[in-house]
């Protein structure tokens, strides 16, 4: 008689909190992405990347391109967003910095891969570029939808004119290229970010301390500083949060392998 | 009353995918654990309980862990591809003028139409197209990675 009363009132109380889910879906879920938001999303990506093709030009060296789309192809079958097609490239840069674009393309500049010594702060350095697309960072920040959505940036924002339609293009893009450049992804964004680096390397048996070292030394390069500090936390706050999992996962901070061996085999080909 | 417990039951218990291309499910939530079984994209996992970074769950009868990044709550989709549907973000847009472009144009900060396709094109789709030609197939690419 109890259970009958126990499960009855479970019953009673749970289909208001169903009934929620129900209507939180048909209203269209902020966290719900049709197959038409990723086609939007892949569709501005690919405009975005090209745009940075167009200001950083892709490096020469086939060796540093077949290397990081070996490790990037690696960790997006592992970590990666599995509708996404994943797009990897070095490109000239004086600076030491790794961008990600939405849609799945991940760019390090070549003097970033310079800084880099072994494998491990490589895997770290694009499992975090991968975190910013995972959690949809920019997508989220300028409302890239689909045709379909309620809530499509165009239908949103704009007429129906082509001429708006461009405009409005025009304005996402350099939005979506201030947020890389100047502004951006937001202290917490970042953090993400490096969660998804963290996971990467443990459970891929890396040195975590390896990518702390990176991020310490890029911090410690005075130019590198005035760039990193306008989009990224201070080093301090990021290498503390990665410091903070290993303690409570109760990893040791001599846990994990570097590749030093396969890195040089590839690195040695460009530095010489 | 059985048959409703079990009912019951399958509505409160959780879901989740296996994303991964392939991995294992563990002894212990660590990542040099004994392996129980190996799993594979798409699988689907009974959630149990969750553990920093960790998820206990039940797979074919048999109880283990998996890295919680491995998963996603929904069923791992087929890769997006622009060949086969044209994409226009514009095609549902409201018919009038919005108050963003109409008050653009009022104060002519709108840009022509010759000055916005000048800089749609200053994109560099060649060096893009030559970017997606580096792509290495992920399956191919994962068994070069696992094998240091």
């Amino acid at each position: 008689m109890v259970f009958k009363r126990v499960v009855f009132l479970y019953i009673l109380f749970s289909l208001p909190i169903y009934s929620f889910e129900f209507r939180k879906r048909i209203n269209q879920d902020p966290n719900i992405y049709s197959a038409d938001d990723i086609r939007a999303e892949v569709k501005f990506g690919e405009t975005m990347a090209s745009k940075m093709l167009s200001k950083y030009p892709l490096s020469e060296n086939k060796v540093w391109q077949r290397y990081v789309n070996a490790i990037g192809a690696s960790l997006a079958a592992t970590i990666g967003r599995a509708e996404l097609k994943y797009y990897f490239a070095v490109i000239e840069s004086e600076d030491k910095n790794a961008y990600a674009i939405p849609g799945g393309f991940v760019f390090i500049t070549s003097s970033l891969m310079k800084s880099m010594t072994n494998e491990s702060q490589l895997v770290g350095v694009i499992a975090h570029e991968i975190g910013h697309i995972n959690h949809r960072h920019i997508v989220k920040k300028l409302n890239i939808r689909g045709q379909d959505s309620m809530m499509a940036l165009s239908s949103s924002l704009i007429g129906g004119n082509t001429q708006s339609f461009r405009t409005l293009m025009k304005v996402a893009l350099n939005q979506g290229m201030k947020i890389l450049f100047e502004d951006g992804y937001g202290k917490r964004a970042e953090l993400e970010a490096d969660a998804t680096s963290y996971y990467s390397l443990v459970n891929n048996n890396y040195a975590v301390s390896e990518y702390s070292i990176l991020l310490k030394d890029l911090y410690q390069d005075l130019e590198n500083v005035k760039v990193l500090n306008k989009t990224h936390p201070p080093a301090k706050k990021r290498i503390h949060y990665l410091n903070k999992l290993l303690r409570r996962d109760k990893i040791e901070s001599t846990f994990g392998k570097t590749n030093e061996k396969r890195f040089s085999k590839y690195f040695n080909s460009f530095r010489s | 009353m059985k048959i409703l417990f079990l009912f019951l039951y399958s509505c409160l218990a959780q879901e989740v995918y296996f994303k991964s291309l392939k991995g294992k499910l563990l002894a212990e939530p660590k990542p040099k654990s004994n392996v129980i079984s190996e799993l594979k994209r798409g699988d689907k996992l009974s959630l149990v309980s969750k553990k920093a970074g960790w998820l206990s769950v039940e797979y074919d009868g048999k109880s283990g862990w998996v890295a919680k990044i491995l998963t996603s709550k929904k069923p791992p989709g087929k890769k997006v591809s622009l060949l086969n549907k044209k994409v226009d973000l514009s095609k549902k847009a409201r018919k009038r003028a919005s108050n963003f472009s109409s008050s653009a144009a009022a104060r002519g900060l709108m840009p022509s139409k010759e000055e916005i396709e000048y800089k749609m094109q200053s994109a560099n789709k060649k060096a893009l197209k030559k970017m997606k030609e580096f792509q290495i197939s992920e399956a191919k690419a994962l068994k070069w990675f696992l094998k240091e």
